[in-house]
């Protein structure tokens, strides 16, 4: 074993949250796992920790209902769950779209989405989504906002000791629309908007243009007033970003396709049924 | 090959069996993965060992129906839980099992074959919810699985004439 030769490791298997977080509080170094496919392919390579908190087996993570917040999701839900809850395509059809298109199915299979929120934080679509939402991440402590959990400064807010996320809620918007340019089937999308338009107006997220996925303040603005073709006032939304150039796209190119995919959403949102 | 990388663990739970192609197995003593353990403890080596990474989809099996990467899925937390590899599938009684793998005897569409317990498996998790996917879905569902001889078109055929099985002998739906 690479690292931990010889080193027992603990795999604890907790029935309830509460017996989950006094394993993580009272177990020295205890690794919290939810559905481990970023994990445990990484501890192949580099080592296991000393202990594991599996939160698998805890039903009340799972749970999809709505309230007077809007869709309330478990952590502990399965990508694929989302991707095909009644209630998810029923009351947010864009995010249940985004999750059937996130990695590949056998990986959604097991993937859950608060293991997907703590190990996504630069790219792929479901930031988009929540910051296009203005989604809440409830943990065991304390509610926090898409915005602060996807912050510029190139991590999440760092959980306790025993914090674990419980669920996220989303308000209901009006119309929602998820746009992306994916290269390859399977991987994070290239550039990803996500806008909404919802009683308290409109949100737009944007993944993949910087090097962290952010609110665009300045599309919701230029969404708001209306004219959704090309020109200036486009040119100008993204002005202060700083896009990201690497092997796959130039920040040129990036930029371009953020333009293009917000006024795509734009439109979606205008269309009669939303999208 | 990693073979030991997460050997030398030690699961705290249930202790619950768990059901491997119907024939009841201890449950894993270690952290190992599912694909260690059910190659090695549970001697099922139709389960293929390949990137070992999760990229690749070679491993998959089934656990309580869905088909996952079991290079991806730690042993302990398969417990209480029912895993079928291809070589449970002849006698499991699931329609979807039982016409992919008519499908697959009658349009040959693997050439060396390494990868088509993968395929199988995956093909019978999306049958098991879709009854009549489109070729597009049944691509979709292939995301994620590599294959290095076929160009996956032959695959792709065979799981839709399964489509077809299923759809002319359950007209209502597909388990």
């Amino acid at each position: 074993m690479t690292g931990l030769e010889g080193s027992p490791v603990l795999l604890y298997r907790p029935l309830t949250l509460a017996d989950a977080q006094a394993r993580l509080r009272d177990v020295s170094d205890a690794v919290p796992l939810a559905g481990g496919q970023h994990l445990v392919p990484r501890w192949r390579d580099t080592a296991m920790p000393p202990a594991i908190v599996s939160l698998g087996s805890i039903a009340a993570l799972r749970r999809i209902t709505v309230d007077d917040n809007g869709l309330s999701i478990g952590s502990g839900t399965s990508l694929q769950d989302v991707a095909t809850s009644a209630l998810v395509q029923h009351r947010l059809p864009a995010l249940a779209g985004l999750a059937a298109r996130m990695g590949d199915r056998l990986m959604r299979n097991r993937a859950t989405i608060g293991g997907a929120l703590c190990t996504t934080h630069e790219a792929g679509c479901l930031p988009a989504a929540l910051l296009g939402t203005g989604a809440l991440l409830h943990t065991t402590a304390r509610e926090i906002p898409a915005s602060d959990w996807f912050c510029a400064t190139g991590g999440a807010p760092s959980l306790a000791p025993g914090e674990l996320i419980t669920r996220i809620t989303l308000p209901q918007p009006v119309a929602a629309s998820h746009q992306c340019l994916r290269l390859t089937p399977g991987r994070f999308a290239l550039v990803t908007v996500f806008a909404s338009k919802g009683t308290r107006g409109l949100n737009v997220g944007v993944s993949g243009l910087q090097a962290w996925p952010f609110r665009a303040l300045a599309a919701e603005s230029w969404l708001a007033q209306g004219d959704l073709g090309a020109g200036p006032a486009l040119d100008r939304v993204f002005a202060d970003c700083s896009p990201r150039s690497d092997v796959q796209a130039s920040g040129q190119y990036r930029l371009a396709q953020a333009q293009a995919l917000l006024q795509a959403a734009g439109l979606a949102l205008s269309a009669p049924t939303g999208a | 090959m990693k073979a030991t990388a997460l050997s030398s663990c030690h699961a705290i739970s249930s202790g619950a069996p768990c059901r491997v192609n119907a024939v009841v197995h201890p449950p894993s003593s270690g952290a190992e993965t599912l694909l260690e353990w059910l190659r090695g403890s549970a001697g099922c080596t139709d389960v293929r060992q390949a990137c070992d990474t999760g990229h690749c989809g070679a491993c998959a099996v089934l656990v309580d129906g869905r088909a996952v990467k079991s290079c991806s899925v730690l042993a302990g937390e398969v417990e209480g839980r029912e895993v079928l590899t291809l070589a449970g599938l002849e006698s499991a009684s699931r329609p979807a099992a039982r016409a992919v793998l008519d499908a697959v005897a009658t349009m040959r569409p693997f050439q060396c074959g390494y990868c088509q317990p993968a395929f199988v498996i995956a093909a019978i998790d999306l049958l098991g919810s879709e009854a009549a996917p489109s070729e597009c879905a049944v691509r979709e569902a292939f995301t994620g699985l590599l294959c290095r001889c076929t160009g996956y078109q032959s695959i792709v055929g065979a799981v839709l004439l399964a489509t077809r099985t299923l759809q002319a002998s359950t007209p209502g739906g597909i388990e």
